[in-house]
């Protein structure tokens, strides 16, 4: 095995588990963003009667794509390929993750 | 990846107002309730609409004027204002109502921790009605085994936050033990029920800590005294606070379980977030009817009594001396006692002007020292409770069109 070999594959074990470690550390703060801001914003639209992109702006986070299930009256935000939520609205009761 | 998330945002109201304490100081010594003003006689109760009135000439017009200078100016990158309503009711009618564009007297706002307030006026309800008791185990199934040494807490220390589970807000790593339980996906669902899944660390009773997650519990306990459902929790509410009352715009968020989320999850217009605070201003009674037990207020605004707490009482937060290491958060006057929530959520009474003041919206522009000032200012330019007579009546308020 040549040296140049060896170091590939050293760098790519190294990154490997860097993307592991990152995984592990970053998942569980990116379900709370996720279900944070489909939550809020879901509200947002359905309780507080505002419009979306209104709503998208207030409780706007980094990396997190938000959009409106309109049919279902819901929301839902993702960190491809990491997170999602989805809220819904439920009548005079505000809306839920689920 | 995600360290650039402005997560703060989330944590601001409970984190930053309710830093845990480090260290336990000799409280000061208590000072007496100030008295609660009573309805004026010629002043309607505020069921079917709020009475409004203009401001009396008693009333600093100067100071007045440098509050709502640039009242509307803090506004996000995408040009959203921070502040979106400030409402003041004096003596009964309200004397200034002004919004920001897109906004009105039927907009709905986001509580936050304001809805710890509400979870209060519900258990009150409830002990009110012989259903829970103040002083006996809280009613948690988790901890129902009396060799569980969580089947010592009771309602009381929950509504005082004395509870010793090791809950707090900002505890637990991440982005703190409220955030996780409120919109993860391993504790959303039974929130209350995550809440009390805790161990204790401090005996009961013995140490005050601000948490999110206890007023989530009080939150399950008052859905389950009354249902156990979504339905059973609108009716309860309908039938006990918001039909005598006339708060027509509250409503509240529930978990998957059907849970209601006390600690944070509620909306209602600023007309009626006055009307709560009213409710609490006129010590539980409206219009002859007794809503909340007789003491309760009195209970609400007295501090929580730990060591380590000098400025929250009941589920609200109280004017008064902090204890070393706790946030004292907003400058209330004297004798005042507030709703506040995150993003410079406030609903504040103060007994001595006969006032309740309501200020709502978002706070992307983080100027806590503004927030904090706030009360204090508009308080300042009201003369004390009954010098003046009342404003005249069906006068025009600021902010309303003449």
């Amino acid at each position: 095995m040549t040296l140049l070999r060896k170091i590939s594959i050293g760098l790519a074990v190294v990154s490997s588990a860097a993307v592991v470690i990152g995984m592990v550390i970053l998942k569980p703060m990116a379900d709370v963003g996720v279900g944070y801001v489909a939550k809020q914003v879901c509200s947002c639209v359905h309780v507080g009667k505002r419009p979306f992109e209104q709503c998208r702006q207030d409780y706007l986070q980094e990396r997190i794509e938000v959009a409106e299930l309109t049919d279902l009256h819901g929301v839902q935000a993702t960190i491809f390929p990491i997170a999602e939520a989805s809220a819904y609205y439920y009548p005079n009761a505000g809306c839920t993750l689920e | 990846m995600l360290d650039a998330l402005p997560f703060h945002k989330l944590l601001i109201g409970t984190v930053l107002i309710s830093v845990a304490l480090l260290s336990a100081t000799p409280l000061p010594a208590q000072t007496p309730l100030a008295s609660l003003p009573e309805q004026r006689p010629d002043t309607p109760w505020p069921t079917h609409g709020w009475p409004v009135a203009a401001l009396h000439d008693a009333v600093d017009r100067t100071l007045i004027a440098n509050v709502l200078r640039g009242l509307f100016d803090a506004r996000s990158p995408a040009g959203l204002p921070d502040t979106r309503a400030l409402l003041v009711v004096y003596q009964g009618s309200i004397v200034m109502e002004v919004y920001a564009d897109g906004f009105g007297p039927d907009s709905r706002f986001f509580s936050w921790s304001m809805a710890k307030s509400v979870t209060n006026a519900l258990t009150g309800i409830l002990v009110r009605n012989n259903r829970l008791q103040l002083d006996a185990p809280a009613p948690v199934s988790s901890w129902r085994d009396p060799l569980d040494p969580r089947s010592a807490i009771t309602l009381r220390q929950l509504l005082h936050m004395t509870t010793g589970l090791d809950n707090a807000d900002g505890s637990g790593g991440g982005l703190g033990f409220e955030s996780h339980m409120m919109f993860s996906p391993d504790l959303r669902d039974d929130m209350a029920a995550s809440a009390a899944a805790v161990e204790l660390i401090h005996e009961p009773g013995t140490h005050w800590a601000y948490s999110t997650a206890t007023s989530t519990i009080l939150g399950g306990i008052v859905s389950r005294t009354v249902g156990g459902n979504r339905a059973g929790l609108i009716n309860f509410a309908r039938e006990e606070l918001f039909g005598p009352t006339g708060i027509d715009t509250m409503e509240f968020e529930f978990d998957k379980s059907g849970s209601f989320v006390g600690g944070a999850f509620v909306w209602a217009s600023a007309r009626d977030w006055a009307r709560l605070g009213y409710l609490y201003l006129r010590n539980g009674v409206w219009d002859g009817r007794r809503i909340l037990p007789e003491g309760w207020v009195d209970f609400t605004r007295t501090p929580a009594p730990a060591s380590n707490n000098g400025i929250y009482g009941a589920q609200f937060w109280l004017a008064g001396v902090a204890a070393a290491g706790q946030n004292p958060g907003i400058r209330s006057p004297q004798g005042a006692f507030n709703m506040t929530g995150a993003n410079g959520q406030l609903v504040v009474m103060v007994p001595a002007k006969d006032l309740v003041i309501v200020r709502l919206g978002e706070a992307h522009v983080e100027d806590w020292d503004y927030f904090n000032a706030l009360p204090a200012r508009i308080a300042a330019a009201f003369p004390a409770h009954g010098l003046p007579e009342a404003g005249e009546s069906g006068g025009t308020p600021i902010g309303h069109t003449p």
